[in-house]
């Protein structure tokens, strides 16, 4: 699903965000990106996604080396990728619904056409239909997490990416929340969650990559 | 149809800040425009009534001065000809001079010499004008020949100034135009930095995010280009119900900006539009 060789990447001023990174991740597969504030988690995430290009290596998703693709295919690999931020990022001035029709309507289609994948998609992460014409910033914050993961599953990717999904919830919101990516893994989507709180990792047992000064230091499968 | 969408949140302070600049810089070359349709409408007007005004010789009998008439009437081509004997040339003078013509009473009516005033059918350009009038002052009797010709000239000289002026200017406001509608859509597309991100991250490609700056663009410069027309045409019609009396007999009524005038301003500020708008998008792309 996701490969990586010897990927580097370097930041203005000579900053080493990751060195030398290689890794695979099966199709299905959950599994966590853990290590300490800076260690490259969200660098490499970003790069899986080309929001950052490596400096060094290359990067598969699906077979497809996307190192190089040129820049007017990129929304077409993000469409593939569902992906999830620690703040949310929903649009304050969209309702819940029509957030969570976002990747449809720039994939090109009409909201009201598939007004029932949207509907489906805020069920399954327990959105009530009351909610569907709120506004973000009338949810919880764990609300807006769950409208969030709406909007990254509702064009079906193969694989969904988070990036500190929980960490603006407290520990209740934050088993929800991980409780619906396992949820959504069961369903056949390859999962790649990162963390640093070590509590979540050691709850739910899935492989976990290390990172460490931009290095791979471990990969641990239980 | 989604795709050529506004933003929701289009209509905000830069923007609306943008639209008044945009506004203002083609109200003034509606301004312009308005004021170079009266003056043409003014000239066209007075060059249509121009008459040829011949002095005849007082010692002519009135066989000679008939006979000086006909060949006027005939050689000139003219619609129409009216003798005015020294009595009413008197009378036509205090009636033009209006309230200043109170010194002329005293003067003797056999001061002023009779004449012939001769009426075209088709407005006569300056030159065609300039040959008649050599030609009637060729004529036995006829003494001297007075026309508008110079003063027309004059209009004319200032009419063309004011065309290649107004071409000078349109090209001066499209740049301002361009430049403001630039500036503010630039600050637009930073005040939705965040929304242009979350939608790079779902996959919308760069047209589905820049269409939307564009037709921003060419909205703002579509309004603004109309609110200058309205600005432009309600300033003429002021303006014209407080000219001085003598300049309303030339312009019996104020002309608002024609179509095409106001197809060109409409047009110029979609244009700025547009092109300010794919400046702001060509430098959003690091955003």
């Amino acid at each position: 699903m996701v490969q990586l060789f010897g990927v580097t990447k370097i930041y203005p001023g000579g900053i080493r965000a990751l060195e030398d990174v290689s890794l695979r991740v099966e199709k299905g597969e959950f599994v966590f990106i853990t290590g300490p504030s800076g260690a490259g988690k969200t660098t490499l995430l970003k790069l899986m996604i080309l929001a950052e290009r490596p400096d060094r290596g290359e990067i598969l998703i699906e077979g497809v080396n996307i190192t190089r693709l040129p820049s007017s295919k990129i929304p077409h690999l993000r469409r593939k990728v569902g992906f999830v931020f620690q703040d949310f990022k929903l649009l304050n001035d969209r309702t819940v619904f029509e957030n969570v029709a976002l990747p449809l309507e720039v994939m090109g289609y009409p909201s009201r056409k598939v007004k029932k994948r949207i509907e489906q998609a805020l069920r399954l992460v327990g959105i009530e239909p009351r909610a569907f014409g709120l506004y973000p910033k009338q949810l919880s914050g764990g609300e807006q997490q769950r409208v969030a993961i709406a909007r990254a599953i509702v064009s079906s990717p193969s694989l969904i990416i988070a990036d500190e999904p929980t960490g603006n919830l407290d520990p209740q919101l934050t088993l929800e929340v991980m409780d619906l990516f396992e949820k959504i893994n069961l369903a056949g989507t390859t999962v790649i969650v990162a963390t640093h709180d070590p509590a979540i990792i050691s709850r739910y047992r899935k492989r976990t990559l290390h990172l460490q000064k931009g290095r791979l230091v471990a990969d641990e499968v239980p | 149809m989604k795709f050529l969408r506004i933003h929701k949140k289009a209509f905000s302070g830069p923007y609306l800040f943008g639209l008044a600049i945009m506004a203002l810089s083609f109200s003034l070359y509606g301004f312009f425009l308005v004021g170079l349709e009266n003056l043409q409408t003014a000239v066209q007007s007075w060059q249509k009534g121009i008459k040829l005004v011949c002095y005849l010789d007082p010692k002519l009998t009135e066989p000679q001065r008939q006979m000086v008439i006909d060949q006027l009437s005939s050689k000139l081509g003219a619609k129409e000809v009216r003798y005015l004997s020294p009595k009413e040339v008197k009378e036509d003078l205090m009636h033009q001079m209006g309230a200043f013509a109170e010194g002329l009473e005293v003067v003797e009516e056999s001061f002023f010499p009779p004449s012939v005033e001769i009426a075209f059918g088709s407005p006569k350009s300056v030159q065609e004008l300039e040959s008649l009038a050599h030609l009637a002052s060729q004529l036995n009797g006829v003494q001297e020949v007075l026309y508008g010709g110079p003063w027309l000239k004059k209009a004319f000289e200032v009419l063309n100034f004011f065309k290649k002026s107004l071409w000078a200017l349109g090209v001066f406001l499209v740049g301002v135009s361009f430049f403001i509608s630039a500036s503010t859509l630039r600050l637009v597309f930073y005040q939705r930095k965040e929304e242009i991100e979350i939608l790079r991250l779902v996959g919308a490609t760069e047209s589905f995010i820049k269409v939307p700056f564009l037709l921003e663009g060419v909205f703002q410069g579509l309004i603004g280009a109309a609110l200058a027309v309205c600005i432009a045409n309600l300033s003429v019609l002021y303006l014209h119900e407080n000219l001085p009396p003598w300049l309303s007999l030339y312009l019996p009524q104020a002309k608002v900006l024609s179509l095409k005038s106001t197809a060109i301003l409409l047009g110029l500020g979609m244009c700025s539009g547009l092109l300010g708008g794919a400046i702001a998008c060509i430098g959003s792309d690091s955003l």
